[in-house]
């Protein structure tokens, strides 16, 4: 190989480096989307469970959930088909945090279940808060190192929520604020500077 | 481009795809020594838990796992060392599937914690929670390795969660179960065809 072709194949490589990258970071956008649409909807859904609970309305607070996570898988999965349009691509990243987020729905839906029938549902908010974790910490390692925190945080609150139950709704309120909302609103902010 | 140059471009592009894909090969099979490894310590506690159950010397069920626990961490410790010192890389297939199964652990800590600590937590709704986040990590896997084999595994473990719970008693033995079918015989095929 000489010098020129050298310098050729090194500029290819780099360039495929770069677009790797810009990948990655348009999986990350993406991602803060949807972030931020289900940290809005929890929000929602937590007010009004703290409005249901005091009005004794217990089974509406079941038929909310139920409907939140119906509403955001359905804008969920419009915000992934849109950028899926808009980049034109399906990176290996961007199907790992799908997948991961897949499973934790799955899961939390599934847990939910469980702690109906069981009549645990005190411990609800806890096995949510624990599966966020799980999916944050993954997350963190492919689009954002920060999520390293939001899983530390969901980890902590899923641990005092299950110790003081009454603390709940607090915990879960800043829970959203700070794992999902404000990082959300950081990343798009940044990636409006940068024109993305 | 002239149509030698693209030819290469061909050839060098169809390498990386081969050694891509033979990496993503080499992860599976890696995967497959910390499955059988764990697959193993698990159905042996399982097995401690059954006897110490019956005995009615249930401080020992704590001591057991945590002794497993520390055995498991001792020898995937060797075998990502063995691994490395083979391939001198460590792949961000390889990272991804440690990350996972750290969560995982994590989640698993935090469920029996739960357990102690609170008096009104039900004991046998551990075995459950436990197959959900198992369930959880392999169909993360699953979609890492496109491994179709696995992808059955997860609901499989999902299903196994609402049977666990539905009859408690036998919620040990259906975990010892499912471990067999999706993580110890999957690896042991791998292995064989390896």
């Amino acid at each position: 190989m000489d010098k020129k072709d050298a310098e050729k194949s090194l500029e290819e490589i780099k360039k495929h480096l770069r677009e790797t990258e810009e990948e990655l970071r348009k999986t990350g956008i993406c991602a803060v989307e949807i972030q931020f649409l289900w940290g809005v909807l929890a929000l929602v859904g937590l007010g009004l469970t703290i409005f249901f609970h005091k009005l004794a309305w217990y089974n509406l607070i079941w038929l909310n959930w139920g409907c939140i996570m119906l509403v955001g898988s359905f804008f969920g999965y419009r915000i992934a088909k849109k950028i899926a349009r808009m980049t034109g691509i399906t990176s290996f990243a961007g199907k790992l945090i799908g997948m991961v987020w897949i499973g934790i729905t799955v899961s939390i839906a599934l847990a939910m279940f469980i702690l109906w029938i069981t009549e645990y549902t005190h411990f609800l908010e806890s096995v949510i808060a624990l599966f966020i974790g799980v999916g944050f910490f993954v997350e963190a390692f492919v689009s954002w190192r920060a999520f390293i925190a939001a899983a530390i945080l969901c980890w902590i609150g899923a641990v005092i929520v299950g110790l003081f139950p009454e603390l709940v709704n607090w915990v879960f309120a800043f829970l959203i604020l700070v794992t999902m909302i404000v990082p959300a609103i950081g990343v798009k902010i940044r990636s409006k500077g940068k024109g993305l | 481009m002239e149509r030698s140059e693209a030819e290469k471009s061909i050839k060098d592009i169809k390498k990386m795809l081969k050694e891509t894909e033979e990496e993503v090969r080499q992860a599976r099979r890696n995967c497959v020594d910390y499955q059988l490894l764990w697959g193993t310590l698990v159905l042996v506690g399982i097995g401690l838990t059954i006897l110490f159950l019956n005995l009615g010397i249930f401080t020992w069920i704590t001591i057991g796992w945590l002794s497993l626990t520390a055995i498991g961490a001792f020898f995937s410790y060797r075998i990502g060392k063995k691994e490395f010192r083979k391939t001198g890389i460590i792949t961000f297939v390889d990272m991804v599937i440690v990350k996972v199964w750290v969560s995982i652990s994590v989640g698993m800590l935090l469920i029996v914690l739960f357990a102690h600590l609170s008096p009104a937590f039900n004991f046998a709704l551990i075995p459950a929670f436990l197959a959900i986040l198992v369930g959880i990590a392999l169909f993360i896997q699953a979609s890492l390795f496109s491994w179709r084999l696995l992808f059955f595994a997860a609901p499989l473990w999902w299903i196994g969660a609402i049977i666990m719970v539905a009859y408690p008693e036998n919620a040990l033995y259906f975990y010892a179960g499912l471990l067999i079918l999706t993580y110890i015989i999957p690896a042991v095929l791998v292995k064989v065809k390896s």
